[in-house]
């Protein structure tokens, strides 16, 4: 059974005529995903239901088992909490806490995260340091700093080692390089490939920028995925 | 995500906002601190005013509403109407449920200040807030027809001394032209502050007022008036003839209700008896009015408190988007938004609170020894008490409310955001 399953997914804004239509697409545990399109395509509407965030109008979405296009807004959100991890392109963390307290929040927010952590017989905050230090970052005063000393390559690395925290199932990743230069880009993408894996977590890496996606294994085009989107260009 | 963790990150988030933060702390503070403030200054007023004379139990005087007799008898507002002869006030005296009267003869003054004939019982049997009796800064009760005890406002406005010698003038203008210059009184006392009219009195005996009648019968001095010197005044035979009321003690106040029918029907002269703590009260109810007022512009300014509050955090969303947005991905529910936000408020909210509270009792602290001393006022509760509790509750509870309206905000972005962030 696949980890994540959609199936005749349409979804459109309020107002707005459809945006996307998604007769199917899969993602297997563990699976490494690059999914492209342009910017306005849709790529974080689909990533917002896939999240949970938004609802699908029609289709079904299914995530680890569990049917999320008709689960409660609330169980979505525990799924999420308790499954996922998100990266975004810039300011993924709280500006208000260290960076030890950005990484170890998804676990106070999900007690089977934290259960997660305490199985692999350590704290989220010696996970926490763990992370980090694969990572690169295993300075005690960028431990305890503050996120606003970080560049923004720092912060998308602390970004990732709070979406791995507690090894959740699928990571969503929103363009989290497009800030970076080619040098930081690379290393931060073999980083995060490296470390999904290590955590065993799937991975669904969106992008506009194709050259990213000679490092996956598999590459999906969302305006192939879209139906609306491939009619309009037919 | 439990509630403990919400308030923490509330907390971490006001805390990386602090400048601004402080302010909208301050401003629910000061606005506490006002309410409270004119809570406390009216309580203490009441009290104070209420127990204005404790002890006695009845006022009696010639018939007249039992308002208008407390008010001249106790606060020197107004005239008697008419007097109360001698001979009703020794009966009164002779009547066996009476345990002591203390005569009040009212009518003249001293440079604006009313002077006050009595007795030597005055100073037994007057008593204030909680049975206090009157007590000497300086020297000693009136004995000798030209002595006089004042005051302590009376001596601190003048500059008296014991020893010094003023003159009483007839009427109660502030100034007069009929001083009876020819006259004059020593001061052989200085009462103690006491924050009711007796430290704007000038009490001298009974036959005091005689004396300072005497030639006045008509209304204007006669000639004989003029003629007379202090000591010819002496060697008449004077007796006091028409007192303004007096103070009444019973042996039993289970008899009160006896003795006051008895005294309203007295035969040889209408009389009125009133308990003065019922009148009094009545009093308040007029007077208490802008006390009320100025609570409800101070509820008021607490409420303006409170939206700025509402302002800060609204002000705050925009820039926070991204943050909502984080917690979001992170698992937060619309919820958990919210409780965040309004978490915030309350916080805010009761931070300010418990400083005003705090600042209450630090400046009645302070101030209570001037208060005391000056009018005679002591500042209610010196320990935070229900009323304390129930502002600091409601303020709580309004900036609840009010956080809901950021918190319905931030909802909205968040829904409207889905999982982008708005750069």
């Amino acid at each position: 059974m696949p980890l994540l399953s959609l199936k005749n997914v349409e979804f459109a804004w309020p107002g707005a005529p459809a945006l996307l239509r998604i007769p199917e697409f899969q993602i297997e545990a563990g699976e490494h995903v690059f999914l492209r399109g342009p910017s306005g395509s849709g790529k974080s509407t689909l990533l917002g239901l896939i999240a949970g965030v938004l609802t699908a109008d029609s289709g079904q979405i299914e995530f680890a088992g569990e049917d999320l296009a008709n689960a409660s807004n609330a169980k979505r959100d525990r799924i999420r909490a308790r499954d996922m991890g998100v990266i975004f392109q810039l300011f993924n963390l709280l500006p208000y806490l260290s960076v030890k307290a950005n990484v170890t929040l998804p676990c106070k927010l999900s007690a089977e995260r934290r259960k997660r952590v305490a199985e692999t017989g350590t704290t989220p905050d010696d996970e926490a340091r763990r992370l980090l230090d694969r990572l690169g970052l295993n300075d005690d005063r960028i431990l305890n700093g503050k996120v606003t000393n970080l560049s923004v390559g720092q912060q998308q690395r602390v970004a990732v080692a709070r979406a791995l925290m507690g090894r959740p199932k699928l990571i969503i990743a929103d363009e989290p390089t497009s800030a970076l230069d080619t040098k930081a880009r690379d290393a931060f993408l073999e980083l995060l490939q490296e470390e999904s894996a290590t955590a065993g977590s799937a991975l669904l890496f969106v992008s506009h920028d194709e050259h990213l996606g000679t490092a996956f294994s598999r590459i999906e085009d969302l305006e192939t995925l879209n139906t609306i989107a491939a009619e309009a260009r037919a | 995500m439990s509630l403990s963790a919400l308030i923490s990150l509330a907390w971490a988030s006001l805390w990386n906002r602090r400048a601004s933060a402080l302010l909208t702390i301050t401003a629910v503070a000061v606005s506490v601190m006002l309410f409270l403030g004119v809570d406390k200054l009216k309580t203490s007023s009441e009290e104070s005013f209420q127990q204005t004379i404790t002890g006695t139990d009845m006022i009696v005087g010639a018939r007249t509403s039992p308002v208008s007799l407390v008010m001249f008898t106790v606060f020197h507002i107004g005239d008697p109407a008419a007097g109360m002869t001698w001979e009703s006030y020794e009966w009164l005296q002779s009547r066996s449920d009476i345990e002591w009267t203390v005569p009040i003869s009212l009518g003249d003054s001293h440079d604006g200040y009313r002077v006050v004939g009595t007795d030597q019982s005055f100073f037994e049997h007057y008593q204030f807030r909680d049975r206090q009796n009157v007590s000497f800064a300086d020297g000693v009760p009136f004995d000798d027809l030209y002595d006089v005890v004042v005051g302590a406002d009376v001596a601190a406005e003048k500059g008296y001394a014991v020893g010094d010698e003023i003159e009483l003038s007839h009427g109660t203008g502030p100034v007069s032209f009929q001083d009876h210059s020819d006259r004059p009184f020593t001061i052989t006392g200085i009462l103690e502050a006491t924050g009711t009219p007796v430290d704007e009195s000038v009490l001298v005996s009974l036959l005091a007022i005689e004396a300072i009648h005497v030639g006045w019968q008509s209304g204007a001095p006669s000639p004989l008036a003029n003629m007379m010197t202090a000591d010819d005044v002496r060697q008449l035979n004077l007796r006091p003839h028409i007192i303004s009321s007096a103070l009444v003690g019973l042996n039993d106040r289970r008899s009160t209700l006896n003795t006051m029918r008895a005294i309203n029907t007295y035969s040889q002269e209408a009389l009125v008896g009133a308990p003065p703590a019922q009148a009094i009260a009545e009093v308040w109810e007029l007077v208490g009015v802008a006390g009320n007022a100025l609570m409800a512009v101070s509820a008021f300014v607490i409420l303006v408190g409170l939206v700025s509050i509402l302002t800060s955090i609204l002000t705050s969303l925009r820039e926070r988007r991204r943050e909502m947005a984080v917690l979001r991905a992170i698992g937060a529910g619309p919820a958990q938004i919210m409780t965040l936000l309004i978490s915030e408020a309350v916080l805010l909210a009761a931070t300010g609170a418990a400083f005003g509270i705090a600042l209450v009792y630090l400046a009645s602290a302070l101030a209570a020894p001037i208060f005391e001393a000056r009018f005679g006022i002591a500042l209610a509760g010196t320990y935070p008490g229900m009323t304390d509790l129930k502002v600091f509750l409601a303020v709580i509870v309004t900036a609840g409310v009010l956080g809901l309206i950021p918190a319905i905000q931030a909802l909205k972005n968040s829904l409207a955001d889905g999982l982008s962030i708005k750069l």
